[in-house]
């Protein structure tokens, strides 16, 4: 695109205005100039051919009758015609007939065919002079050729011409410039001001009803536009506070309605657990006196019971002391609940290794063989862990207890967040289709004829370790042994519950 | 010798002929063209297509030239003609053009309208239109427009100005 120079419209305007009439003026001067020099120059060499064809008739007598002196009387009237530089009549054998001016020696030795030419500032013709078909003889006249001064005062003309047409073009611009900007102007000034004082409710005003007024119509309907779009967005703006407001609102009310819930949750479990322990603790003293007093019945009065009564009072006194077993355990269930984790850092492989000693040394299982890789310590409640340990390294040898070689495996893996420790027997093992019921209270795989327990071991063992913010699973098939694993996480979260 | 210098400057090309012989044949020549210059009346021709009749009396060799000369020439629709006057036949056979060779003309009639070309060196005598002189070597002529008015004779101005010693009527 071109840059037209000139900051405001009007300056250019006025820029094209004058360039184009400068370019329409050179162009027409240009043709005029070169029209008028060639009309000029065929007219002027008209007019002297003219000139020696009427010389030539004159001096058709002078030729006829061989007459020089005539011929040169005729030649002098040229006289009248300044522009006329020299002439001169030839006979048809070429020589010099007559001369002007008289005398001269500034004519051509010899004629040449008739024709007009330019020699510099001067026009050249030759004319045949011919009488009844006959070559009476040669015209020349060598004039003098004014074109230089014709186009001089020429150019003068079209100067002059050209300063007056730029003057009035000039006027007329500036005058129609003001009724094509005025519109314009007005609608940038409109503009300038809205981005000024961001007042949308301004209007341009419409004043033509050209393609500045469609402009100006364009315009405004663009404003009115904004102005509902700002309107438009603004109310969205403003329901959509409200919406997020009531979110909060919302949000909050459900955070209190959860703490609500939870406090009575909690006050619900506590209940429970306190009725439960309550419960068990009652049941004790009875289940006590039941193992006494049979145990009183077999001293005091086992002469008068036959074989099979000592038989059943015997049944009755173990399944008593289960009894108190079974309730024991569920005391210490329901304790683990209320009792606090007391966090401390454990060498675990020694908590291990006593446990297995202590528990072989209990059981009277000497055959059984501990392998015992070095474990990680990690943060956690001593006499918690050592429940667990007690309870997986007590379920490795009871059940590892009927192979020939039983084997206990200790062992851990550690990965960035949690270390995984585990407890492998070679013994009865399980049925995987059945790991899902081996943590719940009171849940048994194996009859207890078979191996003896109450059931609520592994579900401390889950219990505890869940307060450590850990995870319990165990792998296993029947009669290929067992794999208890508890992970523990190596940073310990704060807050236990 | 004179003559012959002149006649040299002015036609060279005839220099061979002998002097004599070159100055008839530029009379002769003039003679001719004369017949351009002037306008008869409408009497003197016999017919629409008769023809313009230069008569000679007393130079036979000029009629041989003129002869020569006209053999393809017309004027106007007319074709030439050029014969020796004898005696008095003009009355009978008349002439537009009558060269009279030698000395002044002597007329019997002034009636006729014929231009009457006489070559008398001491200028025009009466009765004769035209005269030719010899000046600087240059076959000239003199005109009498007096002669041409009695003869009914119109002179062209183109004939009148290379004339010399132009005499005017009385008017």
């Amino acid at each position: 695109m071109i840059r037209i120079p000139g900051r405001s419209i009007s300056a250019k305007l006025l820029v094209v205005v004058l360039a184009t009439t400068i370019a329409a003026l050179l162009v027409t001067a240009a043709a005029m100039v070169v029209y008028d020099v060639r009309t000029y120059e065929r007219a002027a060499m008209r007019d002297l051919i003219t000139q020696a064809d009427i010389l030539g008739r004159a001096s058709t007598p002078a030729l006829t009758f061989d007459d020089p002196r005539a011929a040169s009387e005729t030649l002098e009237l040229l006289k009248a015609e300044p522009d006329i530089v020299s002439a001169a009549i030839y006979t048809p054998r070429g020589a010099a007939f007559a001369t002007y001016p008289p005398g001269t020696h500034a004519v051509p030795a010899l004629p040449e065919p008739d024709g007009a030419r330019v020699e510099g500032r001067e026009l050249v013709v030759f004319k045949r002079v011919v009488d009844r078909n006959q070559i009476l003889g040669t015209v020349f006249v060598r004039a003098h050729y004014g074109l230089l001064d014709r186009m001089t005062a020429y150019l003068a003309i079209l100067g002059t011409v050209m300063i007056v047409s730029l003057a009035i073009a000039v006027g007329m611009s500036i005058w129609l410039n003001r009724a094509v900007t005025r519109p314009i102007i007005a609608i940038s000034d409109v503009a300038r001001r809205i981005s000024e004082t961001r007042d949308y409710s301004l209007r341009a005003q419409k004043t033509t009803t050209d393609e500045v007024g469609n402009l100006v119509d364009g315009f405004n309907d663009m404003l009115a536009e904004i102005t509902r779009r700002a309107a438009t967005l603004e109310d969205s703006n403003e329901s959509l506070a409200r919406a997020e407001q009531a979110l909060q609102q919302l949000n909050t009310e459900l955070e209190q309605r959860v703490a609500r819930r939870t406090a009575e949750l909690e006050a619900a479990n506590r209940e429970m657990e306190t009725f439960s322990y309550s419960v068990s603790h009652d049941l004790r003293a009875p289940v006590r006196a039941i193992v006494g007093f049979s145990q009183i019945l077999g001293e005091d009065h086992g002469e008068q019971l036959d074989a099979e009564g000592r038989r059943k009072l015997g049944i009755i006194s173990d399944e008593a002391k289960r009894m108190g077993r079974l309730i024991d355990d569920l005391l210490t269930f329901s304790r683990l609940g209320r009792q606090a984790v007391d966090p401390i850092e454990l060498d675990m492989t020694d908590m291990a290794r006593r446990m297995f000693e202590r528990l072989k040394m209990q059981n009277c299982e000497t055959r059984v063989e501990l392998k015992l890789t070095p474990l990680p310590s990690v943060v956690g409640d001593r006499a918690l862990l050592d429940q667990v340990w007690a309870n997986l390294v007590a379920n490795a040898i009871k059940y590892s207890a009927k192979r020939d070689q039983p084997v206990v495996e200790i062992g851990a893996i550690s990965d960035e967040r949690e270390h995984i420790y585990y407890v492998r027997d070679n013994g009865a093992g399980f049925d995987p289709r059945y790991k899902h019921k081996l943590f719940g209270v009171f849940q048994r795989l194996h009859d207890a004829s078979e191996f003896t327990g109450t059931g609520v071991g592994l579900a401390l063992v889950q219990r505890i370790v869940l307060r450590h913010h850990g995870r319990v699973w165990a792998e296993g098939k029947p009669d290929q042994g067992a794999s208890f694993y508890f992970a523990l996480p190596r940073e310990a979260p704060h807050a236990a519950s | 010798m004179t003559l012959l210098a002149g006649l040299l400057i002015a036609l060279p090309v005839i220099a061979a002929d002998t002097e004599a012989a070159a100055e008839r044949r530029i009379k002769a020549a003039f003679l001719v063209k004369f017949v351009e210059y002037v306008e008869w009346p409408p009497g003197a021709f016999t017919g629409a297509d008769a023809p313009l009749v230069i008569g000679v009396a007393g130079d036979d060799a000029m009629v041989r030239e003129l002869q020569s000369m006209v053999v393809d020439r017309r004027f106007g629709e007319r074709r030439f003609e050029a014969r020796a006057v004898v005696g008095d036949d003009l009355a009978t056979h008349p002439v537009q053009v009558l060269f009279v060779a030698h000395g002044p003309y002597a007329p019997s009639d002034h009636g006729p309208p014929m231009l009457v070309v006489t070559d008398v060196p001491s200028g025009l005598g009466p009765g004769a239109t035209l005269n030719f002189v010899v000046k600087d070597g240059r076959v000239q002529f003199e005109a009498s427009l007096e002669d041409a008015e009695r003869r009914h004779l119109k002179l062209g101005s183109g004939l009148l100005s290379v004339a010399r010693n132009l005499r005017r009527g009385p008017g």
